[in-house]
């Protein structure tokens, strides 16, 4: 997945026919940071771990992108996942650059008052780099709304009270509304855009949905409310199958108590991996990347895959997708809804003023619909696909950014 | 009346560059202005701004020649000189004090050739002094031809022709973006 953004962003740039120079320009981060972090574990033993910070690209605005708390991480994650962040940015045009970082430790072998000094730590050697107009870090994997709440607490002592250092607080600590079910609803808005175009809506078509967490429950949701068949829908354990839809509002209410599809009376259970390849209209891949395949890609009936997920697609995939005529909307447009919102609450940081929930889902629709409307009328006019239109739309508005400011 | 050891001497001389195409008598001529100073490793024959007294001449051992931009807190080598070699010619004909250090390498024979005293020799129109100008001439013309090749492969890379190419393709760009993909 680390190769695949490259991938797809040297793709597009060959389509542009920019030269290597510019590409490079484009492709290679401004600025990553690697910091020791050494604190005390709760045993008395010392803890050393390494954190990461890379800015990719800030000719747009302050560099934005998650924080990840896992043992694998590097910097060479820590880059391909800003650069994703760039175009991601790009595409649904906020003013932000690309950023992402972490630490590589284990928060499943730490206690709650070990990651607090972990993070307050990482921020008192990174303070200096980020910043409300610098770069504004948010969740990721293994990082939650309480991290962010630590982070903007040690980053004020440092510079005073600055809530818009971080994104995905608490909504109780200068959060914003609606954050949670931000992915999941811009990906249903982009679906009603492209289904719009086919002169359809949401209530007359079949879904499948693979991975139950926070995307994949609140998208059933969204779908769900307009109409829309949810037909299954999978999670770690298992998959849920009912021709007619599945009742998503009991469904959801199951999975909360239970924290398991397995056993939900009102469907019927399917091999776990059978719900890529369920009769439906639209496939949404919402936990992991990596899933379509050039081996399984053959098997997909739906019509239209939306990446809710990050490279749920992999590139061979993708061309099979291409050349049998199955849309794929691509994850950086896809998935954006929980970047947009984000930026939603930097600004209300900014303008120390809340907004209600509606105002929020309204400018989401917008900025989602503006996005989409963009990379489907270029798509069609060069008969490329929505990927590397998106892609394209990326480098045009980082590209314009750079030559605009003066390389 | 010539010694044995003389004309050995002169015959050594011969095989020296800018030595080359004098007449026996004529080298001796330089030889009696020159001088012969021994040296140690790491020990310096000249350093930038000295007053230069002369140009030398590498009988055995290793010279390297070091260059400075910042008063000598990182010193660059910009040539290993060996036996046969000429230094110190620069600042000779030039008139100027020394740009450079001169560092021997290992243990190290150098002649000295008297500056004052070739000066006085040109002074006096003596043909040996001449043959040596001529030569240096010849020496400093290959220097600067090798300079030029480096200096076009230089300005090929980072150059005005380069950078055009590379300007133009920052163009290009721009009307990629603004002409063919606009939206």
């Amino acid at each position: 997945m680390l190769s695949d953004t490259s991938h797809y962003f040297r793709n597009a740039a060959k389509v542009m026919g920019i030269g290597q120079r510019v590409q490079r320009v484009l492709e290679r981060p401004q600025r990553s940071i690697k910091v020791e972090i050494t604190v005390e574990l709760d045993n008395g033993d010392l803890g050393t771990y390494t954190g990461y910070r890379v800015q990719h690209n800030r000719a747009r605005g302050p560099g934005k992108g998650g924080l990840r708390y896992h043992p694998t991480m590097d910097e060479d994650h820590a880059i391909a996942l800003a650069g994703l962040m760039t175009w991601k940015t790009a595409i649904v045009d906020i003013p932000y650059g690309g950023a992402k970082g972490g630490i590589d430790c284990d928060p499943r072998s730490l206690s709650p008052r070990e990651v607090e000094r972990i993070t307050r730590k990482f921020v008192g050697e990174i303070h200096e780099v980020i910043g409300p107009t610098v770069d504004i870090p948010a969740p990721d994997v293994n990082t939650n709304a309480q991290i962010m709440a630590w982070i903007m607490n040690e980053y004020s002592r440092f510079h005073g009270f600055s809530p818009a250092v971080v994104t995905g607080k608490p909504v109780d600590l200068h959060g914003s509304p609606g954050r949670e079910e931000a992915t999941g609803l811009g990906v249903t808005y982009c679906i009603e855009e492209l289904l719009s175009r086919q002169k359809t809506t949401v209530a007359e078509n079949t879904y499948a949905i693979q991975g139950f967490g926070n995307v994949g429950s609140w998208l059933a949701h969204h779908l769900h409310k307009r109409g829309g068949k949810v037909v299954a829908v999978s999670d770690i354990g298992g998959a849920l199958y009912r021709k007619d839809g599945i009742p998503i509002d009991d469904l959801i209410e199951y999975f909360t108590e239970k924290r398991t599809l397995e056993g939900f009376p009102e469907a019927e259970a399917i091999p776990r991996d059978d719900v890529l390849y369920v009769d439906c209209d639209i496939l949404i891949p919402a936990a992991l990347g990596g899933v379509l395949t050039k081996e399984n890609a053959k098997d997909v009936k739906a019509k239209i895959v939306v990446e809710a997920a990050n490279a749920p697609t992999t590139p061979e995939a993708d061309e099979i997708f291409h050349e049998s005529g199955v849309i794929v909307v691509p994850d950086v447009l896809a998935n954006a809804g929980g970047v947009i919102v984000s930026y939603f609450e930097w600004v209300q940081n900014i303008q120390q003023f809340r907004w209600e929930l509606e105002e929020i889902r309204s400018k989401l629709q917008r900025y989602m619909r503006n996005a989409f409307t963009t990379v489907w009328d270029l798509a069609q006019r060069k008969n490329i696909s929505l990927r590397t239109a998106a892609y394209v739309v990326a480098i045009g508005r980082v590209g314009k950014a750079t030559v605009l400011s003066g390389l | 009346m010539t010694t044995r050891k003389e004309v050995r001497k002169t015959e050594r001389f011969h095989q020296i560059p800018i030595f080359s195409n004098l007449a026996g008598k004529e080298v001796g001529e330089i030889l009696r202005i020159t001088k012969e100073q021994k040296y140690k490793p790491g020990d310096v024959v000249f350093s930038p701004n000295d007053p230069c007294d002369g140009f030398y001449i590498i009988l055995d051992g290793r010279v390297d020649i070091r260059l400075s931009n910042d008063k000598g807190k990182t010193q660059t080598t910009i040539a290993t000189l060996s036996h046969r070699s000429v230094f110190g010619e620069m600042s000779f004909l030039g008139k100027r004090p020394r740009s450079a250090w001169a560092v021997a390498v290992e243990d190290t024979r150098l002649n000295r050739v008297d500056g004052e005293a070739f000066q006085a020799s040109l002074d006096r129109g003596d043909v040996s002094a001449y043959k040596v100008i001529h030569n240096f001439a010849i020496l400093i013309a290959g220097r600067l031809r090798r300079v030029e090749d480096e200096l076009l492969d230089v300005l090929q890379n980072i150059g005005p022709e380069k950078r055009k190419e590379k300007l133009a393709e920052l163009q290009e760009f721009r009307h990629t973006l603004y002409r063919d993909w606009s939206f």
